[in-house]
């Protein structure tokens, strides 16, 4: 049986320039409620983090969650494995795709414009070729009359 | 500190009292943990004399909503006189790691009593009256019975 993974959500502030630790939880939307208690009841605090910490296994891991710097308060993204994680929950294997049908936010997202220099080529070419055929019909066409 | 609703979980008011109490010092002193501020939440704390070995630590106080069997008094008894698969249990067993770390840990988690489930939340925070070593530890736990579908911690 493998040894379990144990989560858990640290409260970190900035304070006499240097973090500390200013509590911890095993549930996270408290570390992130009390984060944000700390954040609104003492203003003087320049930074305040909740740092997730998984143990286990022999590894340590640590990643953001929540972010308070310079007055701006950010939840960050999940990590990579956990954003695959969820991907790979939320949608269904063998999910056909309708393009008709493209969500909101797919909508809203501008398209990605990579290998345009593709596109321009394609076009310079095909100018060239369109004048190089002109040019050798009327030279025909001059030489016929 | 300006003034904030007042959390709806235990657990954090205890908190926010601690912060209250702590003023500038490292961590709080157990004489400065004030019943009255704290309400009806009292009934729900517990306070620890710290002793080495741990195992010799004892009740200051224990709120009787957290003794089990009702009615036990549990003040002045060692740590080990509390029930196994219960809330006063539970919410003292991670000690150590609060000497470890020197902060507030929150705990939640489900225990079983016979036929029943319960859901709880505790906190422990340390307390210290030399301003040093930390001698006493505040704490906090609330606690619901449950059936086995419910999911949510108490508040």
């Amino acid at each position: 049986m493998s040894a379990r993974r144990a989560v858990t959500f640290e409260v970190r502030k900035y304070a006499e320039g240097r973090w500390l630790i200013d509590s911890i939880f095993d549930d996270q939307a408290l570390a992130v409620q009390e984060a944000e208690y700390l954040v609104n009841a003492f203003k003087t605090l320049m930074a305040v983090r909740v740092i997730a910490v998984s143990e286990g296994e022999g590894e340590y891991r640590e990643w953001p969650i929540f972010k308070y710097e310079n007055g701006k308060a950010t939840r960050t993204a999940p990590r990579p494995e956990e954003r695959r994680i969820k991907a790979t929950a939320a949608t269904p294997a063998n999910q056909s795709r309708d393009f008709e049908k493209r969500s909101a936010a797919e909508r809203a997202r501008p398209r990605r414009r990579s290998f345009d220099w593709v596109y321009y080529a394609r076009l310079t070419f095909g100018m060239i070729v369109v004048i190089g055929a002109a040019i050798i019909g009327v030279a025909i066409l001059r030489s016929i009359s | 500190m300006q003034p904030l609703d007042r959390d709806k979980r235990l657990t954090m008011r205890a908190l926010h009292h601690w912060r209250a109490i702590l003023g500038s010092r490292a961590f709080p002193r157990s004489v400065d943990v004030d019943p009255a501020s704290l309400g009806d939440d009292w009934h729900n704390c517990l306070l620890i004399g710290l002793k080495t070995p741990l195992e010799r630590s004892h009740f200051v106080h224990v709120g009787c909503n957290l003794c089990h069997p009702a009615g036990t008094v549990f003040t002045g008894r060692p740590l080990a006189d509390c029930l196994e698969h219960t809330v006063l249990r539970e919410a003292t067993s991670y000690i150590a790691r609060v000497l470890d770390r020197q902060v507030p840990i929150g705990v939640g988690g489900s225990i079983a009593q016979g036929d029943k489930a319960f859901l709880y939340r505790s906190i422990l925070m340390p307390l210290s009256d030399n301003a040093g070593a930390i001698d006493a530890i505040f704490g906090a736990a609330s606690f619901r019975e449950v059936c086995c579908s419910d999911e949510e911690y108490p508040s």
